[in-house]
């Protein structure tokens, strides 16, 4: 059984972290090859010590910080002059999971660019954060919470039918196992992060609580814990995504959150999440903003990853008691919005090389077209909602609009750590369209008998391309982050499959 | 010092000419153009609205260019303000060297913050140009005195925390945070942010500004009464600050 206590690690040290934990349950600097030897060496410990986890603050940092400043200035002219960087692959050095640095930098991306109203917000929430993740009190408060009102920890589930849907004639192929974050409380991942910061913001003595949404999920949970704690939440929400998802809008307002239409720019996600830093702005001292994924100015991008650090850590312990001591996952898979879900699920892997990140953004209509939401894939660097990363933007530097069928992918930014990983080689994206991501949710409700939601059917519909980069022979463990449940999506589906004639559809008048 | 703000390219470039034309005549002391932006974090309702306006109607930078070329006789300063992916994406240095090239004296970037400006900063150096510090009410004091050193032309006072738009109400602040400035800089000190009446005008003279910014007022004006109407306010605005 999982004990569950304590996953926030400090901002800039989690590499210690790591390190150290890993001499504690098993050994450090063990190369790929070498795994199942020093699994077999684990095993001989306390078999107690594998499931403990101890607050971060407890390990004394061992890592050279030096060595990563040594490559921590890898930053092209080009990424400080501007001017349509698309692509900085191989010009920045390898992945360093001690990022980010002092500056909130994931080496040339990320940052703190916001209006100067909020630096001292921004700072005295970095000072807030760094506190209550050295603090046991907080941390097994959150611990409990994340137990005792979320569901946590959520099963891994070996996917038998949809590993025989992809198998070999050899039986070979992809084990797909899915994390199953939509057996949370409000049916997706978004929880772990709510009820970090809405924790947070009660210790900083805020009391209001004000998220952005897109599809709905991180206002949900955000306003779920919000009525959990008594606090009064606004969310802003595009006018067209509350039009997307009246279903949501519905939840948040019967959990007592005030959700505000925003009708500005392209009246989407991006738009609410302005209107969510103008509304903090001008409410500085006494509002608490609870940013919903792994974007926006520093401290947030590592601040929401690490409240999401859990769902790896558990996969991580997850995987050892069904393939025994040492056994890691070969490969990650996670659809990437913002990215929070898939950061959760990568980031307690980073120092294991031979773990492979799979993020699978939106293509929506296809690359080819403007109506995508391939951030990575088809973006340039720049500046949105307050870091450098990649997004999409015209030659003048306006944000475009991003398209996706499902809403929380519908953002032109990514977090700068995705960014990161993209341009360091640390992690491959890929994208699906909003066909594909279609064609899998009906499958994996057919073979499963999970609705995953559209932002998920994307990971699922990125598995037959990756199962075609599967040795022959290889039966790699597969763990796709199954970040939420389907069912807010049940209207669009039925929308699209009737455009599409399905005989899903006939005959019901829906 | 009253310094008058027009969105480019709202209602469209030809009105945007003529105000700034207009607006010198009348009193204005600087000139700051904002360019339209899809994303500004720091504007409220009015200024939003004047942007989307602007791109809907297909504003783009060379628009830009052709106005402050057609406006390069003007005796009255003028400044830009842009939002910082607008500079990056175009090119830091390619940007500075436009508006030097078309006598910009200073520029604005609202959701850059001294610390991540460092290659701005020394672009500008190079070429002569201008950045105009804004600091707010919950900067703190040391904050403020060293962005207030770094200014090498007027400082940009926020007057409350928020948006820019027409909520009157000032922070508590402000008159401590100008005399705080007082004593580290001789630069001339602007306050902004909610400025549209004569009695505010003379407030913020009596707390030792030596200037206001006029925007979201200046914005509404021209969008439904149009360029007359706007200069002839200014020019009233103006004998509020300088009887």
């Amino acid at each position: 059984m999982l004990n569950c206590t304590a996953f926030v690690a400090p901002l800039s040290n989690t590499t210690s972290f790591f390190l150290a934990k890993e001499r504690f349950t098993r050994n450090s600097g063990r190369s790929v090859d070498n795994r199942r030897t020093l699994g077999r060496r684990a095993r001989s410990q306390n078999p107690a010590a594998r499931t403990v986890f101890l607050p971060s603050m407890l390990m004394t940092p061992e890592r050279s910080v030096a060595a990563d400043n040594a490559t921590e200035n890898v930053v092209p002219e080009e990424i400080e002059h501007g001017e349509r960087v698309t692509d900085l692959r191989g010009r920045i050095g390898r992945y360093r999971s001690s990022v980010p640095d002092a500056r909130g930098k994931f080496g040339p991306f990320g940052g703190k660019f916001v209006p100067e109203t909020l630096i001292s917000c921004l700072e005295e929430l970095e000072e807030a954060y760094k506190k209550v993740s050295k603090d046991p009190t907080f941390q097994q408060e959150l611990a409990q919470q994340l137990r005792d009102f979320a569901g946590r920890p959520t099963p891994l589930y070996f996917a038998e039918r949809l590993t025989a849907h992809f198998a070999r004639p050899d039986g070979s192929g992809m084990q797909i196992y899915l994390k199953r974050e939509d057996l949370l409380h409000t049916g997706a991942h978004k929880i772990n992060n709510a009820l970090g910061q809405v924790l947070l913001a009660r210790r900083m003595g805020r009391t209001r609580i004000i998220a952005e949404t897109g599809a709905g999920q991180h206002g949900v949970a955000t306003a779920t814990v919000c009525a959990r704690f008594g606090l009064p939440c606004v969310v802003y929400m595009g006018a067209r995504d509350m039009e997307r998802q009246k279903l949501n809008v519905f939840r948040m307002r019967l959990l007592g959150a005030e959700v505000r239409p925003v009708h500005t720019g392209t009246a989407t996600l991006k738009d609410a999440l302005s209107d969510a830093i103008r509304d903090w702005v001008t409410n500085p001292s006494t509002t608490h903003y609870v940013v919903g994924s792994v974007a926006g100015p520093h401290p947030y991008p590592a601040m929401v990853r690490d409240f999401h650090y859990v769902i790896g850590e558990e996969v991580y312990q997850q995987v050892q008691e069904r393939h025994g001591p040492g056994r890691l996952p070969d490969i990650l898979v996670a659809c990437v919005g913002g990215g929070s879900n898939a950061i959760g699920l990568f980031r307690r892997f980073v120092d294991e090389p031979s773990v492979r990140f799979i993020g699978v953004e939106a293509a929506g209509r296809g690359l080819d077209t403007h109506e995508h939401a391939a951030t990575l894939t088809k973006g340039s660097v720049g500046v949105l909602h307050g870091s450098m990363s990649y997004l999409l933007q015209d030659d003048d530097g306006q944000i475009v609009e991003a398209h996706s069928i499902s809403a929380g992918l519908d953002y032109p930014g990514v977090g700068p750590e995705h960014a990161f990983m993209r341009d360091t080689g640390r992690a491959e994206y890929l994208s699906v369209t909003d066909e594909e991501a279609l064609d899998a949710f009906q499958l994996v409700s057919g073979l499963e008998g999970i609705l995953p939601a559209l932002e998920t059917s994307h990971a699922f519909a990125a598995l037959k391309r990756i199962n075609d980069t599967i040795p022959a022979g290889a039966r790699p463990i597969v763990v796709v982050n199954c970040s939420g449940r389907g069912d807010k999506d049940v209207n669009t589906v039925i929308t699209a499959l009737k455009e599409r004639n399905s005989p899903l559809v006939s005959g019901l008048d829906i | 010092m009253l310094i008058a703000y027009l969105t480019a390219g709202a209602p469209d470039i030809n009105t945007t000419k003529e105000a700034v034309m207009k607006l010198a005549k009348k009193g204005a002391d600087v000139i700051e153009i904002g360019v339209p932006y899809s994303d500004a974090l720091a504007d409220g309702a009015i200024l939003q609205k004047a942007s989307k306006q602007a791109l809907m109607n297909g504003f783009h930078l060379d628009h830009l260019w052709n106005l402050l070329s057609e406006v390069n006789e003007i005796e009255v300063p003028l400044v830009i303000l842009a939002y910082y992916n607008q500079i990056w994406h175009y090119g830091v240095e390619k940007w500075v060297k436009k508006l030097v090239a078309h006598n910009v004296k200073g520029l604005i970037v609202p959701d850059l913050p001294y610390e991540e400006s460092k290659t701005l900063r020394q672009i500008c150096d190079r070429y002569g140009l201008n950045i105009i510090w804004l600091i707010s009410p919950t900067t703190n004091k040391t904050r403020a005195q060293e962005l207030a050193r770094a200014c090498k032309d007027w400082i940009y006072v926020i007057s409350r925390t928020g948006v820019t738009g027409l909520e009157t109400e000032f922070d508590k602040q402000i008159p401590k945070l100008i005399g705080e400035l007082k004593k580290v800089t001789k630069a001339p000190i602007a306050l902004g942010f909610g400025i549209s009446k004569s009695e505010q005008v003379k407030l913020v003279k009596s707390w030792g500004a030596d200037g206001v910014i006029i925007g979201s007022a200046c914005m509404q004006i021209l969008l439904e009464k149009g360029v007359d109407q706007l200069s002839e306010w200014i020019s009233v605005m103006k004998k509020s600050f300088c009887p």
